[in-house]
C-alpha cells in the first residue's frame, strides 16, 4: 500500500497480510457457497456452470493458502507460531483504533 | 413445465452468488494496486479475470430464468 495510507493508519508491511488473509476468507466462503447452491440446483445447466465454477473456486483457494504458508501468515502445522502469527496481527489491529481516537 | 428451465429456487441461489462474486471481484480489482508484493498480485489479478468469466456465465443464467421478466 502507498507509503501515505501506511502511516495514516500504521499497518506499514502489513498490508499485503491484510489483504491476502481477506482474500482467503473469501476464497473459502466461494468454495462454501458453491458447495450450497450446487445442492439446490435442478437443471443440467445450472449444476453443470456452478460445477466447474466450484474447480475454479478451490483452485484458487489452494493457490491463497499455499501463498500464505509460504509467507508464514498462515502455519497450520505448527500451532505455537500461528498463535505468534494471531497476537502480532491483533497488536496492530487494536493499535489502528488508538491511532484514530 | 420444461425440467431445464431454471427453477425459482435455483435463480435465488444463481443470485447470492452472482452478489457474492461481484464484491469479489470489485475487491480482487481495488486490493490489487495496493499489494507490494508481485506474487500475490499476480494471484488477484487471475482472480479478477477468472471471476469475470465467472459472473458473466451466471448473468446469462439469471437472463433465462423467470425473474428477468419481472424485470420493468
Amino acid at each position: 500500500m502507498n507509503g501515505l495510507i501506511e502511516s495514516l493508519t500504521g499497518m506499514s508491511k502489513m498490508t499485503d497480510q491484510v489483504i491476502a488473509t481477506d482474500f482467503l476468507i473469501s476464497a473459502k466462503s466461494g468454495v462454501q457457497n458453491y458447495a450450497v447452491a450446487i445442492t439446490e440446483s435442478t437443471s443440467l445447466e445450472v449444476r453443470a456452470i456452478l460445477k466447474k465454477q466450484l474447480q475454479d473456486a478451490i483452485q484458487t483457494h489452494e493457490k491463497i493458502s499455499n501463498y500464505m504458508m509460504e509467507k508464514g501468515y498462515y502455519n497450520a502445522y505448527d500451532l505455537g507460531e500461528q498463535y505468534k502469527v494471531d497476537m502480532e496481527t491483533t497488536d496492530t489491529t487494536l493499535g489502528l483504533t488508538k491511532n484514530l481516537k | 413445465m420444461n425440467n431445464q428451465s431454471i427453477a425459482p429456487n435455483e435463480t435465488m441461489q444463481l443470485h447470492e452468488i452472482l452478489t457474492f462474486k461481484n464484491t469479489c471481484l470489485t475487491k480482487a480489482l481495488t486490493m490489487s494496486p495496493l499489494v507490494s508484493d508481485e506474487e500475490l498480485k499476480s494471484i488477484l489479478q487471475q482472480e479478477v479475470s477468472v471471476s469475470e468469466k465467472h459472473i458473466q456465465e451466471l448473468r446469462s443464467l439469471m437472463e433465462k430464468s423467470n425473474i428477468a421478466s419481472l424485470e420493468e
